[in-house]
């Protein structure tokens, strides 16, 4: 009796460590995300205002699924995310194995380098791109038209290219996280199986298709759950680039939340639009890791 | 003895009564003044402050000084967050007055003396009225207008003196404009006319036009949308038509405000816009450094002499210029703001247009307080400043100034709500589409027409 009494206090200690030590964590969940969440899902059922606001029910709710800018800026995202994520996935898979056979030194250069334009600015990237979709001649795209001798275009100002100009620059820019992530899969692949696969004969190709696919699956569903989970949140690049237009051919969920929240001061339809996103992306990511996710061991 | 014991300790007791007297009443406060840094003369605010706090030493004005680019966001994230500044400094007072109509945090300072009213234009001060309420004191009238190179103009033939003064029509500026374009080839090397309309700002160039198209107010007298009247397509067929003929670049929609100043300074447009009448001073400190420092000027710049003219008017309306009535605005606190603080922030708001370091730099960007005090220094401040600006464009600014437009001080809240958002998710998006040649100026006048009855109600537009 003696000897569990005693473990039961040492556990009862143990506990009280373990409180201890996860309570900063779970305090900042708690002030940080948990009360932001639940305070949103209360002003969603409100019509704002700052010296006191009133419920009005499911009005929020009714209007956002009513308005015809909610489904387009639904499906702006929805094509974002289509002609993103899967074309970063390709290129930072591609760019990755061929980085994977190098010296660690150059591999070290290389992710460096790739991770350079996560480290800047967005705003100050903003600039540059401007620069390079400028619509007169002097911009870098319309220069290398020019040379085509096809005629200059305005990357930005025209509904038919705008939303492909923002997918030109995650295409160009954006694959340090991923490189790293999968450079860090590859080389996590054991030596052995490469090995036998050269014993059998098999072509770089047949080891990329047999060995790396199918051992890199559990990282490509990560990606690829985190990539549209970032997509559908794409807001800087509209905001920057774009202001959401030509004629909302940009205007994303994330750029309408913010009009309504920021041009409007409606908060309670700002709210209801982020949860219902938010939901979106939940029922997205659910699927993906039950279609995908079947066979994938952690 | 004892009498002078007696007399000693009552002079002491008055001394230490006297402070605690006066410091009754005044309780002492601070007001938060959030401010976009427009200090052009270095120690403007410093020299304020510290005059202020002289003048009224309970009150302790905590200034939070922003870009131009965080203002209007912090702006909104404080206003939303119940916890705005008390005197704020906006860029457009009638917009931001009817923005913030909704939120009930705008504090009503009509309480302030008549003597002190009457210190202001009524013109001036009514851009700071929304029905009986007064929410703000103007300091200067700022009208928008559009800018010319003299050269390029005499070159076309063009009277720019006489434009200053007797104005253009529509069909006029666009014959004018259409002298200025110059071509090898295919390639324009001089456009007639840019405006910058990239982004949000793609709906500058109406917030202009509609004002001398016969539409002051997006609310008009009448209480009704005004923006469904035919002179509005007039507007958009008036701007498609000059890209369609090759006065303005086809690209016009990606031309942002940088890009349209530094196309008059590389010599590639006659006219710009839209344009501020000390652009004059960017022009000859770039005349300067061309002839100093040729390294420092803008690249590809050319000498310039700058001109600012009238924005054209649609035949058959009155000349109405458009521009902000810059001043301060109060807001209140959660708390029901109480007498002395309401007092409190008319003393600060009164100061803050009014005093001398301000009209310096007001004489110094060629604008004209609409306070009576403030003008009294003007002899002052224009010995110090020794400001040369060009006696034409003086005379101009002078008229347009005179003719800035009435605003509607009977807007509500929600008439107000439902312009916003004609504006954000019509007008906008469409003019965007326009500018790009993907939407014609009928198509999107009918869109507009349909979302403003539809929002506004068949009686509700004009």
């Amino acid at each position: 009796m003696t000897i569990l009494r005693k473990r039961r206090a040492l556990r009862r200690e143990d506990e009280k460590w373990g409180y201890l030590f996860v309570a900063p964590a779970v305090i900042l969940f708690l002030l940080f995300t948990a009360y932001p969440v639940l305070n949103a899902f209360r002003v969603s059922f409100q019509k704002y205002r700052p010296l006191g606001s009133t419920f009005i029910g499911l009005q929020n709710y009714k209007s956002t699924l009513s308005s015809s800018l909610f489904w387009k800026a639904l499906w702006n995202t929805v094509v974002y995310t289509v002609g993103c994520v899967p074309v970063s996935l390709v290129i930072s898979l591609g760019l990755s194995i061929l980085l994977a056979p190098m010296r660690k030194w150059v591999q070290t250069i290389f992710k460096a380098a790739y991770y350079l334009p996560v480290l800047a600015s967005g705003v100050t990237l903003s600039i540059v791109w401007l620069w390079i979709f400028s619509p007169f001649e002097t911009g870098i795209f319309n220069q290398i038209l020019g040379v085509l001798h096809i005629p200059s275009q305005n990357w930005l100002g025209s509904s038919k290219t705008a939303m492909l100009s923002l997918l030109i620059m995650v295409w160009l820019g954006n694959h340090g996280k991923n490189i790293i992530i999968y450079c860090s899969a590859l080389a996590g692949i054991p030596n052995d199986l490469y090995e036998v696969a050269d014993i059998e004969g098999a072509s770089y190709f047949v080891k990329i298709r047999c060995i790396m696919l199918p051992l890199l699956k559990p990282t490509t569903l990560f990606l690829t759950v985190t990539g549209i989970i970032t997509s559908f949140q794409v807001f800087q690049s509209a905001y920057l680039m774009t202001g959401g237009g030509p004629n909302h051919a940009t205007t994303t969920i994330a750029y309408l939340i913010f009009t309504n929240a920021f041009t409007y001061f409606d908060f309670g339809a700002a709210c209801a639009q982020a949860l219902l996103m938010a939901l979106i992306t939940t029922v997205f990511a659910v699927f993906q890791f039950k279609f995908m996710g079947s066979d994938v061991e952690y | 003895m004892k009498k002078l014991a007696t007399l000693l300790l009552a002079a002491i007791m008055i001394c230490t009564l006297v402070p605690v007297q006066a410091e009754s009443e005044h309780p002492a406060e601070t007001l938060t003044l959030l401010v976009p840094n427009f200090e052009t003369i270095p120690g403007t605010f410093d020299n304020m402050e510290k005059e202020f706090e002289s003048l009224y030493p309970w009150i302790n004005l905590d200034i939070i000084l922003t870009s131009w680019d965080e203002y209007e966001n912090q702006l909104n994230t404080m206003v939303n967050g119940a916890t705005p500044p008390d005197i704020t400094y906006p860029t457009d007072p009638t917009y931001i007055i009817q923005k913030y109509l909704s939120s009930e945090m705008l504090l009503d300072i009509s309480s302030a003396p008549e003597e002190m009213q009457a210190e202001f234009d009524t013109a001036a001060l009514d851009f700071y009225r929304n029905g009986d309420a007064l929410y703000g004191f103007p300091m200067v009238v700022t009208p928008q207008m559009l800018g010319g190179n003299k050269t390029y103009m005499e070159e076309a033939g063009l009277d720019w003196r006489k434009i200053q003064q007797e104005g253009w029509t529509f069909s006029e500026f666009r014959d004018a404009a259409a002298k200025g374009v110059k071509k090898t080839g295919d390639q324009t090397d001089v456009y007639g006319f840019v405006f910058a309309f990239a982004g949000v700002t793609a709906v500058d160039i109406l917030e202009l036009l509609t004002r001398t198209a016969g539409m002051e107010n997006a609310i008009d007298e009448n209480g009704k949308y005004a923006y469904t009247d035919p002179n509005f397509l007039k507007c958009l067929q008036f701007i498609r038509g000059m890209i369609d003929d090759g006065i303005m670049p086809k690209e016009s929609s990606s031309v942002d405000a940088g890009m349209r100043w530094n196309m008059m300074l590389t010599g590639n447009t006659m006219l710009t816009g839209k344009a501020l009448i000390n652009f004059e001073n960017l022009a000859k400190n770039n005349n300067k450094l061309l002839e100093e420092a040729p390294e420092s000027a803008a690249v590809g710049s050319k000498h310039l002499e700058y001109c600012g003219l009238p924005v054209p008017y649609l035949e058959g309306c009155e000349y109405h210029s458009f521009g902000t009535v810059n001043g301060y605005i109060a807001f209140r606190q959660v708390e029901e703001p109480t007498p002395e603080h309401i007092q409190n922030v008319i003393l600060a708001i009164h100061y803050l247009v009014s005093n001398k370091y301000f009209t310096i730099q007001t004489v110094n960007g060629l604008q004209t307080p609409v306070n009576s005090v403030a003008r009294s220094y003007m002899p002052e401040a224009l010995e110090t400043l020794n400001v040369e600006f060009d006696p034409d464009n003086r005379a101009f600014n002078e008229l347009t100034s005179a003719a800035i437009y009435k605003p509607n001080l009977s807007v509500t809240a929600e008439q107000s709500e439902k312009v916003s958002r004609l504006r954000e998710e019509i007008i906008l998006p469409q003019m965007q589409g326009m500018l790009a040649g993907e939407i014609t100026p009928e198509a999107m006048y009918e869109k507009l027409c349909s979302a403003a009855v539809d929002m506004f109600g068949a009686d509700g537009v004009r």
